[in-house]
């Protein structure tokens, strides 16, 4: 670089070093940083541009994905993958689409979680299938395991650690109390789980009965939310770690009403209690507890010392919240089984929580409430430093930071037990009486604020509208918006108050004919996932 | 025992499994065999002998993909004291551990120097290095912080 005269003792700088040692520099720096130094000067910004593995750390933040580190594809092929699958899921083009029938018509227990879909049946045998990734060379796979449980109520599983959950049918004993017994399996056969230093079973005795279960794994723990749906019983919610069968966490109230891991420590639910200062009215909250703080006795909602509630906004007199529930998928420092060597995956920072109200006024309105991990981790500094229960108001997080909107009535992913959420991705089926008797649309919402900003910023083909909220006229189909307005509801419409909120979403929909109608919509990394559950009962599973 | 001497001819002794963390040394120790001859070599050893008997890397680990390099600050203490030096001797060490081939204290260098820059303004950057803004016209420079804009954190 330098001309051959004399060489004067020249002061050594960041740019007389090699190449190779400033882009491995580079490479450590996060992707805000990194963008930055484009503007420094024309050296960094070429080498930013031309080098392939900063290109790649570039795009996988734009896409809401992490390096898969088990693969050890080139970082030119990682990269080319990762653009031809991000074009596809822009504008829901799969690859390919596979139906699998639906074991006991309707009526058994399914889950998705991992990217396995798995089905229990009659003959207490599971099915689960590993579906397909086309741009991440993942290959289908089926297997069939039958655990020597006598009777499943539920169960779910964890693909990464190899772990299969499954909830007996609770025994009633005499005291009218409900004796639960959690097993601990290997997902790949059944077997009694290696890693579990105890028996192999959690048991549980809590009130009776429980009308539904909600089983979830997030790396060292268990959670099952107990919904007793005011009914008798009492809702419970427990987090064990599952490898030697300890409990961390255990709740109980009908205040609570669903839950979903936060993060590594922090269990995120969702809140419906009267408060007694304005009538009965019912109160929404999202409630944010440190289980690795707050001890594992028996607490009720009064007697948690490290909690932070989220508060939403308030319902006018007349309408009455019923149904609750919230998700988030994957769990949250999730990575895909290092022989699947996916060459990168989901990161974990990009992720959402959806909270769904279904109320009543004169009609039954849904609400989503879409939450990014963020806004709340954001908000934990708050967490167990003042007194009992903090408490956030709706105006100091929800307007800027969330979405608040209204959700198509005829979409039944609610009622039954659906996964439609994945990372950044939340998914909402339409049927569609407009275009095509029968057919269905699918919706994808994505919330990923960088693709997003990124998207409207070079104006790739997207509109950029004024829409309010998912008022399908608005969308044609085979078309993407990106929606930065604020939703609003006028005060006195559902809300006490004006409740406006602005975090923005790209919205792709598509049609897809189909000969019956389509009940709910799944997502999951690479697979989008029609669950029908009329004629001829079947997943249809497009994959990418 | 090998004997080592530095650039300015000063001549140190140190033990071979020591030394050989460095890959360039390691290889010119096969070259030479087992005779007496000096190998030259610039100031590592007080990093070799505090690491002394931690796991080598494997020959044919790939930088780009290795599990075990994070993004973040993870820099041990000892480390940290020892590579806090100025600006130009940190440069140096970088340049060192890379003809030399020591890919740990390399990474403790770049990632030192990655953490001097998390956060900073192109401008800072710039005055932090030394370096000129060699931008013409000003509005490429607006262009691409408009496109920079979905990085940053809101």
């Amino acid at each position: 670089m330098e001309s051959d005269t004399e060489p004067k003792k020249v002061e050594l700088g960041i740019l007389d070093l090699p190449t190779e040692i400033i882009i491995s520099l580079l490479a450590d720096l996060d992707i805000a940083t990194l963008m930055r130094c484009k503007l420094v000067c024309r050296f960094l910004l070429n080498i930013i541009q031309e080098t392939t593995i900063l290109t790649y750390a570039i795009e996988l933040a734009v896409s809401g994905q992490q390096d898969g580190v088990s693969s050890k594809l080139p970082v030119t092929e990682k990269l080319t993958l990762l653009r031809n699958r991000q074009s596809c899921w822009n504008v829901l083009k799969w690859s390919s689409q596979t139906q699998y029938p639906m074991q006991n018509h309707g009526g058994g227990l399914w889950e998705l979680f991992g990217d396995v879909l798995a089905q229990h049946r009659h003959d207490k045998s599971f099915i689960f299938v590993q579906l397909p990734g086309y741009h991440r060379g993942i290959p289908e796979r089926q297997w069939v395991v039958k655990p020597e449980v006598p009777d499943v109520r539920d169960f779910t599983m964890e693909p990464s650690q190899d772990l299969l959950v499954i909830l007996e049918t609770p025994r009633r004993t005499a005291r009218r109390s409900g004796y639960h017994r959690i097993h601990l399996q290997k997902l790949s056969t059944g077997a009694k789980h290696p890693l579990a230093s105890h028996s192999g079973v959690i048991e549980h005795f809590s009130s009776a009965p429980h009308t539904s279960f909600l089983i979830q794994v997030s790396s060292e723990y268990i959670g099952i939310f107990f919904n007793a749906n005011l009914n008798f019983a009492t809702n419970e919610f427990a987090v064990w770690e599952w490898k030697t069968g300890q409990r961390k966490l255990h709740l109980m109230g009908d205040e609570f009403r669903s839950s979903c891991f936060l993060s590594d420590k922090h269990i995120l639910l969702l809140l419906a209690s009267s408060s007694n200062a304005d009538g009965g009215q019912t109160e929404v909250d999202l409630f944010v507890v440190d289980f690795e703080q707050e001890g594992s006795e028996t607490k009720s909602l009064m007697d948690i010392q490290y909690g932070l509630r989220f508060a939403l906004p308030r319902f006018k007199q007349s309408v009455v919240p019923f149904k609750f529930a919230v998700r988030s998928d994957p769990s949250p420092s999730w990575n895909p089984h290092p022989d699947i060597k996916a060459p990168f995956h989901v990161a974990h920072t990009a992720k959402i929580f959806i909270a769904s109200l279904w109320i009543q006024e004169h009609f039954i309105h849904h609400l989503a409430l879409v939450v990014p991990q963020s806004t709340l981790l954001s908000r934990l500094n708050l967490l167990g430093a003042m007194t009992n229960n903090p408490k956030l108001a709706w105006k100091d997080w929800g307007p800027t930071e969330s979405r608040l909107m209204k959700l198509p009535m005829e979409n039944r992913s609610f009622d039954i037990w659906a996964c439609y959420v994945h990372g950044t991705k939340f998914v909402v089926p339409e049927r569609s009486f407009r275009s095509r008797a029968n057919s269905t649309t699918i919706h994808l919402l994505d919330f990923n604020q960088k693709a997003l900003r990124n998207g409207v910023f070079r104006d790739d083909g997207l509109q950029t509208d004024v829409i309010s909220d998912m008022d399908s006229s608005l969308i044609y189909y085979n078309s993407s918006l990106c929606v930065i307005a604020s939703t609003i509801f006028r005060a006195g419409d559902l809300f006490r108050e004006e409740v406006s909120t602005r975090l923005g979403y790209r919205w792709i929909a598509k049609p897809i004919a189909l000969r019956e109608g389509s009940n709910s919509l799944m997502c999951s990394e690479d697979s989008v996932i029609l669950v029908q559950d009329e004629g001829d009962c079947s997943y249809h599973v497009y994959s990418f | 025992m090998v004997t080592l001497v530095t650039s300015d001819n000063e001549k140190f002794n140190a033990e071979k499994e020591v030394v050989e963390r460095s890959v360039l040394i390691k290889n010119m120790l096969e070259d030479v065999g087992e005779s007496d001859q000096p190998i030259p070599l610039p100031m590592f050893l007080e990093y070799c002998e505090h690491h002394r008997g931690e796991p080598l890397p494997a020959p044919d680990a790939d930088t780009s993909q290795d599990d075990t390099r994070k993004r973040t600050t993870d820099i041990s203490e000892w480390d940290q004291k020892f590579i806090t030096v100025d600006q130009e001797m940190l440069f140096e060490i970088i340049l060192a551990a890379n003809y030399l081939d020591i890919k740990s204290l390399l990474d403790v260098g770049c990632k030192t120097v990655a953490n001097m820059i998390k956060g900073k303004t192109p401008e800072e950057i710039r005055k932090l290095f030394n370096i000129v803004n060699d931008f013409t016209p000003r509005r490429r420079c607006a262009q691409i912080k408009k496109e920079n804009e979905w990085a940053e954190d809101r």
